[in-house]
């Protein structure tokens, strides 16, 4: 795998998170104040930074293939998991995320709240709706570059690329001062989940003896086979729906006449 | 203190496996085949792969069937 290669995927799958905390800090500073949810935001990804660089040094000083095996395998669970969710969302079997819904539901909670100060933080309540939203959203970020970073040997590369991702995501959330509903979220999930499904498998079979045919080339086969996959699903879900739906709407009519 | 770490546990799950532990515990399974076959003289690249695509579509169909 490039570095170029790395840093795509690591970025891609990081702004897909970063998406969700910019609409959470955003959805804080409207409601509270952008002093209170700024510190919040601030400390959430200094937690996060110390956690990589503590786990990353400690993860790459593991055997390649014992971190391969091992990594490869969490990697490609996570991965399926969020493959998964995307093909079931796509398909119209779960709801879409919807940035904007939400975004009203925790401006409304926010604006609700009462205030108190604590320290040098003018609003506590905004201080923490930042922080658990950055903190909970940035911990699949550390995960992914603690994964993508030290299997590649690359940890710096990886937290540059999801350090640019939250850095392009949270100027264009504070510059529109809205959620970006506008983002295809679930089409990067879909392409996250490709990514994280494929490179999950790659590796861990790699870790675990096997020779990939073609070596690296392999993950150009293996990467269009998974999304096609997934698109195949999608395709089987919405078909099934229309069939559904079309059924349900058919029989409508003759039960009100009924 | 176990209060936070059980919590903590339970995050870890939900990040990892979600809702759906049989695919989780499927795929652990190809990956812990695919090191036993790796050690004999057969090639073993082929399993995982094939462990995506059944088991993917078979958590997703298990899903759709509960959900419609």
């Amino acid at each position: 795998m490039g570095a170029g290669a790395l840093f795509i995927a690591v970025f891609l799958a990081c702004a897909v998170e970063a998406v969700e905390a910019t609409t959470i800090v955003l959805a804080a500073g409207l409601a509270r104040g952008w002093r209170s949810a700024g510190y919040g935001a601030v400390a959430a990804v200094a937690v996060l930074a110390v956690v990589v660089a503590a786990l990353g040094p400690a993860l790459t000083a593991i055997p390649t293939n014992a971190l391969r095996l091992v990594i490869g395998t969490v990697l490609l669970v996570f991965g399926v998991q969020w493959l998964r969710k995307a093909v079931l969302r796509a398909g119209g079997v779960t709801a879409l995320h919807d940035e904007e819904a939400i975004f009203q539901r925790k401006l409304a909670a926010a604006q609700r709240a009462a205030s108190h100060r604590r320290g040098t933080v003018p609003d506590w309540y905004g201080f923490t709706l930042a922080f658990q939203g950055v903190l909970l959203e940035g911990t699949e970020v550390a995960f992914i570059v603690l994964t993508f970073g030290s299997n590649q040997h690359a940890i710096p590369l990886a937290s540059a690329a999801a350090g640019a991702a939250i850095l392009v995501v949270g100027t264009a959330g504070f510059a529109v001062r809205a959620p970006l509903a506008r983002v295809p979220e679930n089409a990067l999930k879909f392409l996250v989940g490709v990514m994280l499904t494929g490179f999950g498998a790659f590796w861990a079979a790699e870790g675990a003896g096997a020779r990939w045919p073609g070596s690296d080339a392999a993950l150009l086969v293996l990467l269009p086979g998974i999304a096609l996959l997934g698109l195949l699903l999608v395709a089987g879900l919405r078909r099934q729906k229309g069939t559904r739906d079309r059924r349900i709407a058919a029989a409508s009519p003759a039960q009100q006449a009924s | 203190m176990r209060r936070r770490l059980r919590a903590l546990a339970a995050f870890v799950y939900d990040l990892v496996i979600g809702d759906d532990w049989r695919g989780a515990l499927g795929l652990a399974m190809a990956v812990a085949v695919t090191a036993a076959i790796s050690r004999t003289t057969f090639p073993s690249w082929w399993l995982l792969p094939t462990a995506i695509l059944v088991l993917l579509p078979w958590s997703i169909w298990r899903t759709a069937r509960r959900r419609a």
